[in-house]
């Protein structure tokens, strides 16, 4: 137990600073890579679902450390986008290919980042009373496209990496049973 | 049975997740994110150090090959450097001016604090950096920060042994100016998504050109008048309108602050 409890730990310590010190310093377009959507698509995949929504929160703990929007709005986009994907992953994905890897960490960015956008009006208007020049469109979508590109990167390195250490993903069918 | 799994996680989270703010906000967790931020700070300082190098050789070996190009280029510019020695009076007020700069903080006794950045914010909406020092070090919100005294952001969280600073071009950072022209302009330096800043509000009978400088009017509590931000870009004047806007551009590459002055601000000295 306590030797879990450590291996978490240090896994959680890892994935902070590399999230909140050390991505954000290196150049564009990597500093752009947020790491926690690949890793909670694969705690989806090979582990429960309330294993993802503690470590969604946890997560969300630390994005929350490296917003400016308060507290209370920034705690609660990655688990909100997380329960939608799930709703989604229970109904619709049958198999753990790296293709149903690739199309939910697309899915759980496209969530997080309606979600994140939409947020950030919310205190925008709260804040300035007004939408004008609340948010610039193109940049947001260029963001978007580079975080599609480098979590899907990462999603493809991980997901045979994973496959390499054990077969847990080597199940081609998810058992409905 | 499984709705009864499904509300059971959903509980769980809501429960995490309304505990965490209220602990926050309530201030019980303070003890808790103190001691976390202590341990953590040395780490992050080295890890964004190390990412800061894999950074310069990145741009070091990126600009290798951009040398051929730039050689060229700054032959070019060389040549249309001796223009500018006809513009020997306007040099001369530069000079005047960066003296004033330099001799600034001894004259006013401003107390600056070096900070080390240790974090910065990922997303397109926000711009901030997170610094090594906080309330121990006497960090207050809304002192200024600076390289090289040159403004680029205003601290507005402070924990004990960190502080977040926003920086003037985030969409929300507000910060009063002054332009150095005849008119001595003031106006709300704001952001520009983080591309660049804007000077809003400033009435269309006052000149303003390309080249004025831009300072802080000291019409903050803690942003003592003088600290330098950057040069007038580009000036958007509208006829029929009652205001004009004024872009400026900084001196500073935001993308590549490691290192910060945290200027401490007694009552006096910005009287001065």
């Amino acid at each position: 137990m306590i030797a879990k409890i450590i291996k978490v730990a240090v896994f959680l310590f890892i994935v902070f600073i590399m999230q909140v010190s050390f991505l954000p310093g290196l150049f564009y377009p990597l500093n752009k890579l947020n790491i926690f959507i690949p890793l909670l698509i694969f705690f989806l995949v090979l582990y429960k679902e309330n294993v993802t929504m503690i470590y969604a929160v946890v997560f969300s703990v630390f994005l929350a450390i490296s917003s400016s929007v308060p507290l209370v709005l920034s705690i609660l986009v990655l688990p909100l986008a997380i329960s939608v994907l799930i709703k989604i992953y229970n109904r619709f994905f049958t198999n753990k290919s790296i293709y149903s890897l690739l199309f939910l960490n697309l899915l759980l960015l496209l969530f997080y980042q309606i979600i994140n956008t939409i947020f950030f009006l919310i205190y925008y208007f709260y804040t300035y009373k007004t939408f004008t020049a609340a948010v610039n469109f193109s940049s947001i979508f260029n963001s978007f496209i580079w975080q599609a590109v480098l979590s899907s990167i990462f999603v493809f390195i991980a997901f045979f990496f994973v496959n390499y250490l054990s077969n847990r993903l080597k199940t081609v069918f998810i058992d409905a049973t | 049975m499984q709705i009864t799994k499904v509300t059971k996680i959903v509980a769980i989270v809501i429960i995490s997740i309304v505990l965490i703010i209220v602990l926050h906000y309530t201030g019980v967790l303070r003890p808790v994110e103190n001691v976390l931020s202590a341990v953590l700070r040395p780490i992050q300082n080295k890890v964004f150090n190390l990412s800061g190098r894999i950074n310069d050789f990145y741009y070091n070996q990126k600009s290798q090959k951009e040398l051929a190009y730039e050689n060229h280029k700054l032959k070019e510019e060389l040549a249309a450097m001796q223009y500018t020695e006809s513009r020997l009076k306007e040099l001369e007020q530069q000079n005047e001016f960066l003296r004033e700069q330099v001799s600034f903080f001894s004259e006013r006794n401003i107390n600056g604090i070096v900070a080390n950045v240790i974090g910065r914010s990922q997303d397109s909406f926000q711009n901030f950096i997170i610094l090594d020092k906080g309330e121990k070090q006497g960090i207050k919100e809304g002192y200024a920060v600076t390289i090289q005294d040159v403004v680029i952001g205003k601290i507005y969280d402070v924990s004990k042994y960190t502080s977040r600073v926003l920086l003037i071009n985030d969409t929300f950072s507000k910060l009063a100016v002054s332009v150095q022209n005849k008119d001595y302009s003031i106006g709300i330096l704001t952001g520009e998504y983080g591309l660049g800043l804007r000077i809003d509000l400033i009435p269309q009978n006052e000149k303003i050109s390309e080249g004025d400088y831009v300072i802080t009017s000291g019409l903050e509590e803690n942003v003592p008048r003088g600290l330098y931000i950057g040069q007038i870009d580009n000036v958007i004047y509208t006829e029929g309108e009652l205001f004009q806007t004024a872009f400026v551009k900084s001196p500073i590459d935001f993308n590549k602050i490691n290192l910060v002055s945290i200027l401490q601000v007694s009552y006096d000295s910005q009287n001065n």
